[in-house]
């Protein structure tokens, strides 16, 4: 951030989670969010934003996730210095519980964020890469809905190389 | 509440009562809390967003966790997506009897392969319905499996697919093969090795495997796979035909000027909606360009002349001409962008200490490198980011120089349903 910008008032937001919770942010934080810089280019930004998806505990993990990353990336280390920092941030940041993860990447495709969702997807693929269907199913919450018969023709009809 | 005007044994038995109470609401609102926790719902988007990172091992495993994720993975948006995160590679056959005894002729139904091996020559008999005791016998000498090889970080690998085939790989295209039906002479075979899919070609224009070319092309106009050949007559004449894949009968059309052509023996690169070929053996001024849309012949000056090591490889969807500078230790990478204007532009010039007999291969989509091979016995990657030249670490026999093999992806592309673009 120039100097110039940084003697006049920084311009604030206030994003309201699911569960009532507000937060302040500087806009430079609120343009990662891609749903907010919309807003804010159409000027249609009010200061107060209410986003109906996130809970507050989400919302803090998103907030600290973009403001370190706008920090980095405003910072005036070279490039291949702030690089390392982010990886080794984000790396830190996914360290996470399981449900956290998956509600980071509902989140991050909600707020529309993007490296944060490529973040999210890239952890939550190399978590399941080698687990079996049943975890992964008890994992996403999900049942299996095939009858016994369908897997079976399925399985059998389109069968691919890479057993 | 009062319990003052409660005796004793009754206060300790409402306390007792109001103890339970808060345990049982406690326990409501925890088990409300983790219902809550439990259901971390994932749209669709974020679902397909991390099944198109797993690798095909796992991605042919977990999509049977339920039907609407086994709906992602056959949508037109997934495979698209798919196909463009996966890297290039080579395929390529290697021998089934290599190592092994001599045998005498056996069927293809014996057990000489790997158990679990995928026959494309069983599937053809199959699907034409011919019962297997009228298999044909096969030279087991004749077959062999189907490999991919994969070059990362300076390492290669090599994944089986589990498939054996008597056929050479004639061309390739967004995972697409093509490959010779060798049963009773009859045509083409067209098929995804991933998802073993598969489709007989008719036979067109008979002519000797020297002098006849085949390529694999999507057209964004028919938002069809077709396969392009060109064959050689008697006279010199080049003819042309074109089929639609699914389709029963070849179009001929006009084949390129006379005398464009002094040999079709490098394989044609698909590049920028044409399909390009290097027509003599050196000494090329121009690559001959067939344009998908229009299917129209054209002549394109290359920026100098193409020698017997140069080639033209697919480079981030351009086309690129790789040339040895007459210093020996200096390879120009040239591309072409468009059909419009038809500027080379120079893109990197790589330098190292000897160049000779470097041939290269094709370029990787993913980490943007290009590798060569080497005389008949090395793999070199050349990183064009970072400019570093690296030879490629080879377990000894594990590729056949000398065989055949071609640039290829793995993807779950069907001719069925055609990439959306």
């Amino acid at each position: 951030m120039s100097s110039s910008t940084e003697l006049t008032e920084k311009k604030v937001f206030l994003l309201k989670s699911l569960d009532g919770v507000i937060f302040e942010v500087e806009e430079s934080v609120a343009v990662q969010l891609e749903v907010i810089r919309e807003l804010i280019e159409g000027d249609c930004a009010r200061p107060f934003i209410s986003l109906y998806n996130v809970t507050s505990e989400i919302l803090a993990l998103v907030i600290e996730y973009c403001k370190h990353h706008a920090e980095t990336c405003s910072g005036g280390t070279s490039a291949t210095i702030a690089d390392e920092d982010l990886k080794t941030f984000d790396n830190e940041f996914m360290n996470v519980d399981e449900n956290i993860l998956l509600e980071l990447c509902s989140a991050a495709d909600y707020l529309d964020i993007k490296s944060l969702f490529e973040l999210t997807c890239r952890t939550l693929a190399s978590l399941i890469k080698d687990r079996t269907i049943i975890e992964v199913r008890k994992m996403f919450n999900v049942e299996n809905d095939f009858s016994v018969v369908e897997e079976k023709a399925v399985r059998k009809e389109f069968a691919w190389a890479f057993k | 509440m009062n319990t003052k005007s409660v005796d004793g044994k009754g206060a300790s038995l409402l306390k007792l009562v109001e103890e339970r109470i808060q345990r049982e609401v406690e326990h409501e609102r925890k088990k409300q809390q983790e219902s809550q926790v439990i259901i971390p719902y994932l749209p669709k988007d974020c679902i397909s967003k991390i099944l198109v990172l797993l690798p095909l091992e796992s991605l042919q495993k977990l999509r049977f966790v339920c039907k609407a994720w086994y709906e992602i993975v056959n949508s037109l948006v997934f495979i698209d997506a798919h196909l463009q995160g996966s890297d290039t590679g080579l395929i390529f056959l290697a021998p089934v009897l290599k190592g092994r005894p001599f045998s005498s002729d056996f069927k293809i139904s014996d057990p000489l392969v790997k158990p679990n091996t995928f026959s494309v020559e069983s599937k053809v008999l199959h699907m034409q319905s011919v019962p297997i005791c009228h298999w044909p016998c096969i030279d087991p000498s004749s077959l062999f499996y189907i490999n991919f090889m994969e070059i990362k970080d300076g390492k290669c690998t090599i994944k089986e697919y589990n498939e054996t085939c008597i056929g050479k790989i004639r061309a390739t295209c967004n995972g697409l093969i093509l490959l010779d039906n060798r049963m009773k002479k009859e045509g083409l075979v067209v098929m995804n090795p991933v998802t073993q899919d598969l489709l007989r070609i008719p036979l067109g224009t008979q002519s000797s495997p020297h002098h006849e070319s085949y390529g694999l092309v999507y057209c964004h106009c028919s938002s069809n796979y077709e396969v392009v050949h060109l064959f050689q007559d008697e006279s010199q004449y080049i003819g042309c035909e074109i089929i639609n894949i699914g389709s029963r009968s070849w179009r001929v059309m006009d084949g390129p000027s006379f005398g464009l052509f002094g040999w079709l023996g490098y394989e044609p690169v698909f590049a920028i909606g044409a399909l390009h070929w290097l027509p003599l053996i050196n000494h090329n001024d121009y690559i001959v360009s067939l344009q998908v849309d229009n299917e129209k012949f054209k002549k394109i000056p290359l920026p100098k002349s193409g020698e017997i090591h140069d080639r033209i490889i697919a480079m981030s969807g351009f086309l690129g001409f790789v040339t040895h500078h007459e210093d020996m230790n200096r390879i120009d990478v040239w591309i072409l962008t468009g059909l419009g204007c038809e500027v080379w532009e120079k893109l990197y010039t790589i330098r190292m200490d000897c160049t000779k007999n470097m041939v290269p291969l094709y370029c990787s989509r993913i980490n943007g490198e290009i590798i060569f091979k080497k005389k008949d016995y090395d793999l070199y990657a050349y990183d064009c980011a970072l400019q570093i030249m690296r030879k490629v670490e080879l377990k000894k026999g594990c590729f056949p120089f000398n065989g055949c093999y071609l640039p290829h992806v793995n993807s779950l592309v069907s001719w069925r349903i055609p990439a959306k673009r």
